[in-house]
This record gives C-alpha cells, structure tokens and sequence, in this order.
C-alpha cells in the first residue's frame, strides 16, 4: 500500500506540470499585452496617463518580457528568478523564493501587492464548505433515489424519479439559478436571501441568528449546485444497483436461503456503491467548476468568482494560481477515491500489493 | 417417506416474457409439460444442449426464475409440498436448507468483495442454525469437508483469491451447509479441468453416500450423466424427450433426438468419422414434437409437428422408461420404428468426462 500511494503521489508530478504549463501557455496565447490594464486601477486617481512607466516597472516585476521557459520556471519556483530575487540567478536577493514549490503564487495584476495565496485560502472558505456540503448532499438524497428507483424499476416510484431527474438533468445550471432566484428571491415569494454568503449586518447578530443567517444564503447555492447533479448520481446508482441485481452471486445468495432484506444490504449494495464512490472523485472537481456559475450569480466571493476575475483582468498569477488549487485538489480527490476504493474491493486491493 | 419420492415435477411449464417491454410479442415458452422424479438418495442428471431449458427448469424448482419469467403450469412437489405458488417465505426456507444449489460459475456465484467464510457461514446464520461466531468455526468445518487445503485461510480468501477447484469445492461447501435433502448441481463441472471435475463429483458423490441426499444434475457432460448418475432425462427444447435409467437410455435410445446425441458423441470420439447427421436448432420456442419440427424432420420427410405422447415401458431392467415420440404422424412414427431396428450405437465404456463438451 505505501509503495502504491508512493507511486501515485509521484505520477501527480508530471500531471501537475502538464496542467500548469498548458494553462500557462494557453494565457500567453489569448492575443493582447497581459500588462494593458495595468494601472487602470490607479489611473482614475493620478489620471495624468503616468501608465508607461508603471508598466515597464510592472513588466519588469513579473518577468513578462522574459522568455516563456524562464517564467515558468519563476512561476514554478522555489527560486525567484525577478530582479528582486535570488542573488544565484542574478537577482538583489530582496525575495529568494517564489512559485508554487515556495508556496508563493506571487502578487496579483489587478491590485498589486495583494498576494494571491492568502486571497484562494479566503475564497476556499466559502467555496470548500459549499463544495463538500454539496457533494454530501448530492449522495445523501442522490444514492438512495437511485436504489430506490432501481429496486422499483418500471414501478411508480421508479418512473416518477427517473422523470423529474430527467427534467433537472436537462436544465442548465445558470438557468436553474436564475429560475431559483426568480423564484425564491425577493421578486418571487421573497423566502430567501439571494446574494452573499451571508447579511450585511451578520456581524451584529447573536451566534444562532448569524447561523440562521448562513444557512438561509446558503440553501439556493447549494441547491443549484446539486440539482443537476443529482441526476447523475441517482441515474449511476440505479445503472449500478441493476447490474448487480442481475449478478450470479446474487442469485446464489438467495438459492442460499438469505432473507431479501441481507441479499440487498450485503451483497447488493456494498457491490454498488463501489462505482459510486469512484464517482466521487468526478463530482467534486465539477462542483469546483460549477461554482463559477453559483458563486457569479449568487453574488458568493468564492474561488470560482475569483477565477472568473482573474480570467477578465487576465491576471496570469490569479489564473494560475486558482488552477493549480483546483488541479492539486481534483488530484487528491482521485487519489483518495483509488485509495477507498481499493479499501472497499478486494479485487482493486489485490492490484495495488501486485504492483 | 421411504418409498415417496423426493421431487416430482409434473406438466411443468415455464415461459419467458418478450425480450422488451412494450413491443408486444406472445411470451416464448421455455418449457413445456416437463415430468421429473427423483427419490430420496437418488441421482438424476437433466442432459441436453445448450438452451434446451436445463438451467431454466433447475431456476424454476428453486423459485429463482430470471426477471420476466414464470411457471405457466404444472406442480412441483417436494417432500409432498408444492413448490408452485409457494409464498417467499416457504420457498426460502427451503433454499439452502433443504435444497442446495451448486452454480455453474464459482467465480461469479460468489459475492466478489465478501469472504468466502462469510458467505458460507450466512447460509447458517440465515436458517438460524447458530450464532455467528459459531457459523465462522462451522463454515471453517465445512470448507475441511469439502477437501479445502487449509480452510481457514480459505475462509478468510475472496472469490478470486482462490483457484478455480477451490472456488467450486467452497461453493458444494455452502451448499450441503444444512445437510440438504436434494443438492442441485448446474453444470458442476464444466468450468474445470477433468481431475478437478472428478474430485468434484466424488464430493457430491460422497455427500450422497454419507448423508443420503439426493442430487439432481443439470448437465451436457453425455459421459458424466452416464457415469454417474442412476437415472437421465434428455432435455430437448424445454420438453423431456426421454427418460430412464442413464445407461439403458445411452445404450439403446428410443427417441430420434437421443440417438443423434449419442452418434454425435460417438463421432467425435471416433477420428475420421465425420460430422454428426445434423443437429436441430434450439433456438425456437417448445411445442409439440419440436424434434419432428426441426431439421430432424427434414431428413425423414416429417411435414407436421408429431402430436405429444408419452408411454411408458418395461426396459430389461424392470424399470419405468418413457419416451416421447410421434404417435398420430405417421411418417415421424415410422421414422422412429425403422432407426430402432439398425444397429444399437454404443457408448465407449470409459470416455473423458468432458468429452461431449467439446461438441459446443
């Protein structure tokens, strides 16, 4: 087992390169001077076009005239290859370290100064709890429509899941947000609340109030998030629950005399959850790019508004800075599922000890 | 119950519902007015080819017809009560207590992510024989019964994790776990090697010998039903074309449809001897004679479907043989008397145990 976490924590390398260096040579690609908007932000106070000097200087801090390789190595790190940086590498030695192996994603374009790691930790308090209370969710109602609907295949309940979640599969996110706003905003029945993750005054409020509070901006988010989902999952559980009821195993436990009740809860569903956990490792990546969406519309300062900032200011250490977040949790989510899932399956665990 | 047989199965009909819903279709009978007699401590081994309704027919007298398949009709009696139309709680009562069952696949029939010890002892623990602890000591017991190197271990192993003879050698252990009145075997030994597959048998065998249980093989092994078993009943498109005792059935056939079988086996055993005369599709759904029917037919100029009849005889033996044959068609009738007078085909006395499997 060690030497097979081992070996999977070694393969996320080259797949974490690879992530990076093609978002990275995907924004120098988009046409256009990733400085252009530099100073915008100030040149509404000091309006008197001082911007040229300002971007050269900026130029020059970010090493965007340097060739592509020497800043992806900057980016990369741990050594900082700017004039500022390590004296090794020709630099004033003010800032050795910098890039993802220093844990540093440098400043951000669009407010100079503010480092970008700090800001995705703040933004992944809001986006991490959504993500995990989604994915719980989406398995907590998801898994048990599924079997229900599979053990009643053809029957009422059956058809009335499969029918609805067709309905909710169909609808796209940010139409299903706005419908839900609409719905439920203070344009529809004004039952909750639509925007923030929480209310202006939240700091005043008592403890069980400010909770109250959460929870009530929290449910249309996370009702956006899941309800396309749900679908998927309860339609992968009732594929996975059939196909197993199906099984000759199945049949010789009942030809064994076992009650319904143990066929389906031993053998049945310990068999079919199996696939839905891997499915695990899918979801969460794609609730981390849902959020985009969610977070835009609901008004959430998330990591996927922040990305959405980023990619319209073209701040190249916003962008790459969320993406190998994103990148490095999409791979521990993989990693955990192959982990659990070799926990749970006797023949995966097998695989795993042969190598 | 020392004379009452064990299982009689009598006009026992199954039919299996069009392949889809919703486009309409007549069901397809599978089988149709099948007999079966079985005493305590008797062997009786069901042959025929593939999709003659063997597997069908075993299904059916444990109530674990597949999805969109039922019992039409007939009654199937064990130990004088009916089968048919038993409630859930009946039949699985008997299951695994009273009648084991054997599978094909030992890979498949076992739970792939459950220990094999634990599937074996839940069988125990189901019929409320014992505690669970004790069902672990006692599932151990009876791996060591069933010739299992080092049981525990086994016990503890999953399906895959076991080889091929072990696997079914476990699945016979969960099996006779209740020390059943009647074992079903489906194709016990088709999976394995002839050595495993004789060790097999003999565990079955000794099962029998030591506990008196009665075992009713599910088989197309010609050479297994013969060697082992006391009576046979052919199989052919979900009717019992013959049956009697297996070595007067194989050495002097008295339906078509076994002499065929046994000439085709006799061909293949013979180098040089050529392909078998023909061999009738399985593929259609029973009704009358389905051998007069099929390419049989053709090769005596048989037009219509020979009405079904069963009649009994006296063998040299002094037992109860039946054969279903033509008796209102002419010409099929004529058939069968004119193919009796050739010369009887003989089976090879020792022949492999699969030999006739390699026919598929």
């Amino acid at each position: 087992m060690g030497a097979f976490l081992l070996r999977r924590l070694l393969w996320m390398i080259p797949t974490l390169v690879g992530i990076t260096l093609l978002t990275f040579l995907a924004v120098h690609a988009a046409p256009g001077d990733l400085a252009a908007r530099v100073g915008d932000a100030e040149s509404v106070a000091s309006a008197a076009g001082s911007s040229g000097d300002d971007r050269e200087l900026f130029r020059a801090e970010h090493l965007l005239d340097a060739p592509l390789w020497k800043q992806y190595l900057h980016f990369v790190g741990p050594f900082d290859l700017s004039p500022q940086g390590a004296s090794a590498f020709g630099g004033s030695g003010a800032h050795p370290w910098h890039g993802v192996l220093a844990l540093d994603f440098g400043t951000e374009f669009q407010r100079p100064g503010v480092p970008v790691l700090p800001e995705i930790g703040a933004r992944l308090a809001v986006t991490g709890p959504l993500a995990l209370l989604a994915t719980l969710l989406l398995f907590l109602v998801g898994v048990p429509l599924g079997v229900a609907s599979a053990l009643s295949t053809g029957g009422l309940v059956d058809r009335a899941a499969r029918g609805l979640l067709l309905a909710l599969h169909s609808v796209p996110g940010y139409a299903l947000g706005l419908a839900l706003i609409l719905l439920f905003g203070a344009t529809g029945w004004g039952l909750l609340p639509v925007l923030g993750a929480h209310a202006p005054d939240a700091e005043e409020l008592s403890f069980g109030a400010r909770l109250l509070d959460r929870a009530a901006h929290a449910v249309l988010p996370l009702a956006t998030l899941c309800l396309p989902g749900l679908a998927y999952v309860a339609r992968q559980t009732r594929a996975a629950v059939l196909e197993v009821l199906d099984a000759d195993f199945v049949r010789a436990a009942r030809a064994r005399g076992l009650a319904e009740k143990d066929v389906l809860v031993r053998h049945v569903l310990r068999n079919a959850l199996l696939p839905i956990v891997t499915l695990l490792a899918s979801i969460l990546p794609a609730l981390l790019g849902g959020s985009v969406i969610v977070e835009t519309l609901y008004g959430l300062p998330g990591l996927g508004s922040y990305a959405y900032e980023g990619l319209l200011a073209r701040d190249l250490n916003v962008i790459l800075g969320v993406t190998t977040t994103t990148a490095v949790a999409t791979l521990a989510a993989i990693l955990a599922a192959d982990v659990a899932s070799a926990w749970l399956d006797p023949r995966v665990r097998t695989e795993v000890r042969g190598g | 119950m020392s004379a009452a047989p064990l299982l009689v199965v009598r006009g026992l009909g199954v039919s299996y519902a069009p392949a889809r819903t919703g486009g309409g279709g007549a069901r397809s009978a599978v089988l149709a007015g099948v007999d079966l007699d079985l005493e305590a401590g008797g062997t009786l081994a069901v042959v025929g080819e593939s999709g003659a309704g063997k597997s069908t027919l075993l299904a059916a007298l444990v109530g674990l017809l597949p999805r969109g398949a039922r019992v039409d009709a007939g009654s199937i009696r064990f130990r004088g009560e009916e089968l048919v139309g038993a409630s859930e709680t009946t039949l699985r009562c008997a299951r695994g207590r009273a009648i084991g069952v054997v599978f094909q696949d030992a890979l498949a029939a076992f739970d792939p992510v459950v220990p094999i010890g634990t599937q074996v002892a839940e069988t125990l623990v189901a019929h409320g024989a014992c505690s669970r602890g004790a069902a672990r000591e006692r599932a151990i017991e009876l791996l060591a019964r069933c010739r299992l190197p080092d049981p525990a271990a086994a016990a503890r192993a999953v399906a895959h994790e076991l080889s091929g003879g072990m696997r079914q050698r476990a699945l016979v252990a969960s099996a006779i776990a209740h020390g059943p009145a009647l074992l079903l075997a489906d194709e016990p030994t088709s999976a394995l090697d002839p050595t495993l597959a004789a060790d097999v048998l003999d565990l079955l065998e000794a099962e029998r010998a030591t506990r008196g249980t009665a075992l009713l093989v599910v088989t197309h092994d010609l050479a297994l039903a013969r060697e082992r078993c006391e009576r046979v009943a052919v199989l052919h498109r979900g009717r019992v074309v013959e049956t009697g005792p297996a070595r007067a059935v194989f050495a002097r056939p008295a339906h078509p449809y076994v002499e065929e079988l046994v000439a085709a086996r006799r061909a293949l055993e013979t180098p040089g001897a050529g392909a078998p005369p023909h061999a009738a599709s399985p593929r259609s759904a029973v009704g009358g004679c389905a051998f007069a029917r099929g390419a049989g037919s053709r090769a005596r100029g048989a037009r219509r479907p020979c009405r079904r009849s069963s009649r009994s005889r006296e063998t040299p033996r002094g037992r109860s043989r039946r054969t279903l044959r033509g008796r209102s068609l002419p010409s099929a009738a004529r058939a069968c008397r004119r193919r009796r007078t050739r010369p009887t085909p003989r089976i090879p006395p020792r022949a492999a145990p699969r030999a006739s499997s390699r026919a598929r």
